[in-house]
């Protein structure tokens, strides 16, 4: 819907050239400008933006230092401690061993009582067995020499019966 | 639509009565769009490629995305001068 | 102030728009036909030499930066940081001031296209642009001469390094044309073309508005057009950074090329 206006006839310069007096005072402005940029307005800003990076890493070196102390007061402590703790880890070594010691010295008397006792019962299971067997063997020895006598009408010797059943209850267990 | 009739009733008047400065008037100012125009669609292209890679850049390597910055302007300005002396022409031709 | 940008409507009812010497030519305030004529523009360049001062002086000097000071130290450190770092290197810190000041008087000078009863880029007139740009190559040139001498830098700028001989009558006269006369002429064209388009486009929505609020039967459309006009003045705040932080870092790259040659 918009129509361009036509152009009127009249000579003037065009209007994307410089003109003189556009040129003077936007020339003298700049310069002006940059001069006082220069000289007057950038100078205090950065020495302010300066100051503050200087505070800045002062206070940041400063930390540094702090922090280096630190570690450094952490190392001292710990050597400090070094000594104590091999002591107590000599301390701690003796009283295993000795508490080693007691246990094997406690656990062995136990064990020889042990065997003792059971040394003594087998020897008075081992009589009483004797005992037992030797009776068994005498009766049997008996009954075996009676039986014998009236199985061949003659009188036996117990005491040879007696051997042979005395072997053959050895042998037979 | 009054504004259409009239535009158009204009033209038939200037079409009517030409000098030649008026003729020359006319087409350079015909002229002045195709001008702008075809200045426009190269540096279209480029503008956009150049945008698109630098995007590209930037999401592979966002910590380099400053420096994709500033040369992704740079390109632009340089790019972009080619359509502008055009709009300059433009003006020329329409104006002068 | 009251110049008429805009002819309202034509007597058939169709909107005439501003030609453009409404939009970017200003009456003379004092001094006319001098050469020292003071109109609007001279007053915005007043304005952009003058804001930032105000501001640096007024900024505080605390330990702890607050409200003003945290700007104009971030503005510092911002063109430490992207332009002089990444363009020259460290050596490049006593170009500061330069830069600085380019970076802001374009800045604030641009920052005018949007702010109401000014209305007007500095930059979209030639003259600002173009000095600064002839400044540069000065500038840049004259970084070159002094840092390897006279005969060393126009052999680094007109003869790269490394190319077989017949080929340096090709690219002799290119590298001439494009450092010399090309790198000052697309820095001005390219501020102030940009300045200069985004005036119009503002303008062109700004009178789109006042036409469709007087064309009753397309008041509807109003409201797009309002928006549209509001989001490019906010995209016109970010061109006018952008262009001065561009305008500073171009600035710097080249006296970084002159300064060491196969940057």
């Amino acid at each position: 819907m918009l129509l361009l206006a036509a152009e009127s006839a009249e000579e003037a310069a065009n209007p994307i050239l410089p003109v003189i007096p556009e040129m003077f005072w936007g020339g003298l402005m700049f310069a002006l400008f940059y001069l006082l940029m220069r000289y007057v307005l950038l100078p205090p800003v950065q020495r302010t933006m300066e100051d503050r990076d200087q505070a800045l890493r002062d206070e940041w070196d400063a930390a540094k230092a702090a922090e280096a102390k630190v570690a450094n007061a952490d190392a001292v402590v710990a050597d400090a401690l070094a000594p104590a703790r091999a002591e107590a880890a000599q301390i701690i070594e003796a009283a295993r061993l000795e508490a080693e010691a007691e246990r094997s010295q406690i656990i062995g008397g136990a064990q020889t009582e042990i065997d003792a006792m059971r040394q003594l019962a087998t020897a008075e299971i081992d009589a009483a067995r004797t005992e037992a067997m030797s009776g068994v063997g005498s009766h049997v020895a008996e009954l075996t020499a009676q039986a014998t006598s009236r199985v061949i009408n003659r009188p036996v010797d117990a005491a040879s019966a007696m051997g042979v059943v005395n072997r053959i209850i050895s042998e037979r267990g | 639509m009054s504004a259409i009739a009239s535009a158009a009733s204009q033209v038939i008047e200037l079409a009517a009565e030409v000098t030649p400065a008026e003729a020359k008037a006319e087409s350079a100012a015909a002229s002045a769009g195709f001008a702008y125009g075809l200045a426009a669609i190269g540096p279209g292209i480029g503008i956009g490629y150049l945008v698109g890679q630098a995007v590209q850049a930037m999401a592979r390597q966002p910590e380099a995305a400053g420096q994709v910055q500033t040369t992704m302007f740079l390109g632009i300005a340089f790019t972009e001068a080619l359509a502008l002396i055009g709009f300059v022409v433009f003006i020329l031709l329409k104006f002068a | 102030m009251s110049v008429n940008l805009f002819a309202a409507e034509s007597s058939e009812g169709g909107l005439q728009f501003p030609s453009i010497e409404n939009l970017v030519e200003w009456p003379a305030y004092l001094f006319e036909g001098t050469f020292a004529e003071f109109n609007k523009i001279s007053l915005i360049a007043i304005l952009a030499m003058g804001i930032p001062t105000i501001m640096f002086l007024a900024a505080g000097r605390d330990r702890i930066p607050s409200g003003l000071q945290n700007l104009v130290e971030g503005s510092v450190e911002f063109i430490d940081n992207q332009v002089i770092l990444p363009a020259i290197g460290r050596e490049g810190f006593k170009f500061r001031p330069l830069l600085l000041s380019i970076f802001f008087f374009v800045f604030i000078g641009n920052l005018f296209e949007v702010i109401p009863t000014f209305q007007m880029p500095l930059n979209a007139r030639m003259a600002v642009p173009g000095l600064l740009g002839v400044m540069v190559l000065i500038i840049f040139v004259a970084v070159g001469f002094k840092e390897q001498g006279v005969g060393g830098y126009l052999k680094s700028a007109l003869f790269p390094p490394g190319l077989p001989k017949p080929l340096y009558a090709l690219v002799t006269p290119i590298e001439l044309l494009s450092t010399f006369i090309i790198r000052p002429f697309s820095l001005a064209v390219r501020l102030f073309a940009n300045m200069l388009a985004g005036h119009i486009l503002l303008v062109t929505f700004g009178v789109l508005c006042i036409a469709l609020w007087q064309l009753s039967a397309l008041v509807v459309v109003l409201p797009f057009s309002f928006a549209m006009l509001v989001a490019l003045t906010g995209f016109e705040i970010m061109v006018a950074f952008l262009q001065g932080f561009v305008f500073a870092l171009l600035t710097a790259v080249y006296i970084g090329g002159a300064m060491h040659p196969h940057h």
